[in-house]
């Protein structure tokens, strides 16, 4: 059980007069290394503030069991260091001056650094590689350097929590990258670490947990892999993303979709409903790729391993029934994909070419019709080109028709009557 | 900081000296030229413990010297110190460029007390001090309160609600000084003289008042240096990195507000001399604020003995008040750094 470095309880915050920005509760363990994610505005720098020790306007916030205002403001600054957003310095003191300066907490009376503050800030140097850079003064640096400067000197704090707000933002790619690895190293060295920051993929690729923050609320938090998701994304944002799992890489990255995000009522609330996908053949990767950007839950099977189908539906975290490769659909596979359509909400045929492999699949459609639930055939090719089972693909499908399957001619017109039926619920 | 680099220790030994140098210039110039010989047999036998030496058909020159000279050269001394240092403090801590002793309230305040002490108790006096010292640190003092008072919203003072609230103070204490003195045409040379400023007829009582107030301020300010480093990365930021921001700014307020009270009720006003001279070392030594305290001190008693020379031999015997000296200096050099200025 690890110890509990920061806990924030029933915390209000607010102008006196206003509305309470901030209404959060936070645990925080002893090494944890947490991405803070959400739009401006959200309150993460206010957070960041009050966990250094502002004063919130109710509630309690504690460091390792003690309560902030019990602390002297050295007190703290011994134990929580923190990367300011902004920093402007216009004093032309030197690197090592400005370094030197995360030692204060430490000083004692008469404010002589001591050899232990000397070595804490010639490791600060080190970490951030600025040793080079200690005589020059901080007004001539570049921006990756002088952001490295501010970054030592909070190190220069050593304390056990580091809080950093938008360490990143400002900095071209490899300087971006330089600084996460630097606070990834302190994460490995044991330091408890939140680092608030815009690029959701920097994020996920570092950090262990997330907190998705919305006008001051916590609308998700959890391990990356619990909480990185296109729903949380949506809903922090108001942008449709596809979040799949780099296969280079086996990091979660999520992409953005800009024409979606038009055409996506960013009121709706996500996650209308569930859809069952009969494809294979790559014939449901668009139709899994949009829905999901809807902001709709999807299910595919039943699908062989390998079909490009498949490996769409895994990027996607798409749940599928799953056949062996190159195989007929067994019993066991049809019920799990039954189960599936059971919990669904619709049922989707892609446009499919059936043989005697996946025709099995296809009896998914009577139990559904059954349970009342809308099936949407997608009929772009005609049936009768598709069908390689001698007319059975074909009959069937007049005859479901019959009893209330839509046929629908394009994918287009699938995503319309999919949002119509969606927009009803 | 404490690594103080080889450049700056000969600065400071370059300040001393001149400081040394400017003491015995300024003590040996004036109406009464006095031998350098006589000086140093004065020194040597002041050393040695033996009388004073006489030099048969001259002046009384050791009368000149200690109970004139040297009394007027230390209070110039301590008075360029303490008003430098409380311009280093202020312009530190409001991290406002054009801070000096006298924007938050300091002069206006004095100068009101020293002109209510002119009309109604002039020659009056207090455990030797005149009662015109007495007002003007009391009434210097009680203007800087009253600004911190009206800055300090919730709990946190506002820098610029104090600033703005000094040059309000200011206005009304002046409007006031100019009204009393509409009535005071009897005392009005006088108080026209000591809103100028200078050190005639000052003598070592000042001196000490002076030497007490500062022997218990500047050290306090100089141990506070590094806070006063902290304070330019902004007050959000001091805090995070452990100071006390509220109360290190009532400490620092309270000691810079003491130390240039006792000396503008010891000098009268002396304009400049708190904003230029920080702002000449910051450009010299850099925002370190412990090098710069102890430079800053240095220089500014060093400037104002030599101003202070000027002003008495220049057109003597008439003496120039120290005030025109100073801002003849001062102002064409503020302009200049108005121009310069890129940050502070």
């Amino acid at each position: 059980m690890a110890e509990t470095a920061l806990s924030l309880k029933e915390i209000n915050f607010g102008y006196a007069s206003g509305e309470n920005l901030i209404e959060v509760e936070l645990n925080i363990e002893k090494g944890e290394f947490i991405g803070l994610i959400g739009p401006n505005g959200s309150g993460k720098s206010t957070l960041i503030k009050l966990m250094a020790g502002m004063t919130p306007k109710k509630g309690e916030i504690r460091i390792f069991g003690r309560e902030v205002n019990e602390m002297s403001p050295k007190e703290l600054a011994k134990t929580v260091a923190v990367v300011p957003q902004r920093l402007s310095i216009d004093s032309p003191f030197t690197v090592r001056s400005v370094v030197a300066m995360g030692r204060n907490p430490h000083f004692g009376r008469f404010g002589n650094l001591t050899k232990k503050d000397l070595e804490a800030v010639d490791r600060a140097l080190a970490m951030t590689s600025i040793a080079h850079l200690v005589s020059r003064k901080v007004t001539e640096l570049s921006g990756g350097e002088y952001q490295r400067v501010i970054i030592a000197q909070a190190l220069a704090q050593e304390a056990e929590v580091l809080l950093l707000d938008e360490p990143t933002s400002h900095l071209d790619l490899s300087h971006q990258l330089e600084i996460m690895e630097l606070i990834k190293e302190l994460s490995l060295n044991g330091k408890t670490i939140l680092v608030a920051i815009h690029d959701l993929n920097l994020a996920a690729a570092y950090a262990r947990r997330l907190i998705f923050l919305r006008s001051g609320r916590v609308l998700a938090d959890g391990t990356l892999e619990e909480s990185f998701t296109s729903q949380n994304i949506f809903r922090t944002f108001s942008v449709p993303s596809l979040v799949h799992k780099n296969p280079l890489t086996g990091r979660l990255f999520a992409t953005y979709n800009f024409d979606a995000a038009k055409s996506v009522d960013a009121n709706r609330p996500a996650g209308v409903g569930r859809i069952h996908l009969i494809c294979g053949s790559g014939s449901g990767a668009a139709i899994m790729r949009d829905l999901t950007l809807m902001g709709y839950e999807i299910s595919a099977g039943v699908l062989n391993a390998l079909d490009s189908d498949e490996e769409v539906a895994r990027a996607l975290g798409v749940p599928v029934a799953l056949e062996a490769p190159f195989s007929t659909i067994s019993k066991e596979a049809f019920i799990f994909a039954k189960e599936l359509m059971d919990e669904a909400d619709a049922l989707i045929v892609a446009n499919i070419p059936v043989g005697k492999g996946n025709f099995k699949n296809l009896g998914l459609i009577r139990p559904a019709l059954k349970a009342k639930k809308p099936v949407f055939i997608l009929d772009e090719t005609p049936a009768k080109e598709r069908d390689f089972c001698s007319g059975r693909f074909k009959g069937l499908i007049d005859s479901v028709l019959a009893q209330g399957a839509v046929r629908i001619e394009s994918k287009g017109e699938l995503m319309e009557a999919v949002n119509k039926w969606g927009k009803r619920r | 900081m404490n690594r103080i680099k080889k450049e700056e220790m000969i600065l400071i030994s370059l300040l001393t000296l001149a400081l040394i140098a400017s003491i015995i210039v300024a003590t040996m110039v004036g109406a009464v030229k006095i031998p350098l010989g006589f000086f140093v047999s004065l020194i040597g036998a002041t050393f040695n413990g033996s009388g004073s030496p006489t030099l048969s058909g001259g002046p009384d020159y050791a009368t000149i010297i200690l109970k004139i000279r040297l009394a007027r050269v230390f209070l110039a001394l301590l008075v360029g110190a303490a008003l430098s240092v409380s311009g280093v403090v202020y312009q530190g801590i409001f991290k406002n460029p054009m801070a000096d002793p006298y924007v938050i309230g300091v002069s206006s305040g004095a100068a009101l007390g020293a002109t209510i002490a002119a009309l109604l108790i002039k020659n009056q006096s207090f455990w030797g001090f005149s009662f015109i010292t007495l007002f003007a640190f009391a009434f210097g003092v009680l203007a800087v309160f009253i600004v911190y008072r009206i800055s300090k919203g919730s709990g946190r003072v506002s820098v610029e609600t104090l600033l703005l609230a000094g040059v309000a103070l200011g206005a009304l204490f002046h409007a006031m000084t100019s009204f009393i003195m509409v009535f005071a045409s009897r005392d009005l040379h006088f108080i026209i003289f000591w809103l100028m400023g200078g050190f005639s007829s000052k003598g070592w009582d000042h001196v000490l008042m002076l030497a007490f107030f500062s022997s218990l301020t500047l050290p306090y300010i100089y141990l506070h240096a590094f806070q006063l480093d902290l304070f330019l990365l902004g007050e959000e930021r001091a805090s995070q990195l452990g100071v006390d921001v509220e109360r290190t700014k009532r400490s620092l307020i309270i000691a810079a507000c003491l130390l240039s009270a006792a000396a503008v009720s010891a000098s009268g006003i002396i304009g400049f001399v708190g904003l230029i001279v920080p702002h000449m070392l910051r450009l010299i030594v850099g925002p370190d604020h412990k090098m710069l305290i102890l430079a800053s001190a240095l220089f500014g008693a060093v400037f104002l003995i030599l101003c202070d020379l000027l002003a008495r031999t220049v057109m003597a015997p008439t003496e120039v008040p120290l005030g025109i000296i100073t801002a003849l200096f001062g102002a064409p050099f503020f302009i200049y750094l108005l121009k310069r200025r890129k940050g502070y």
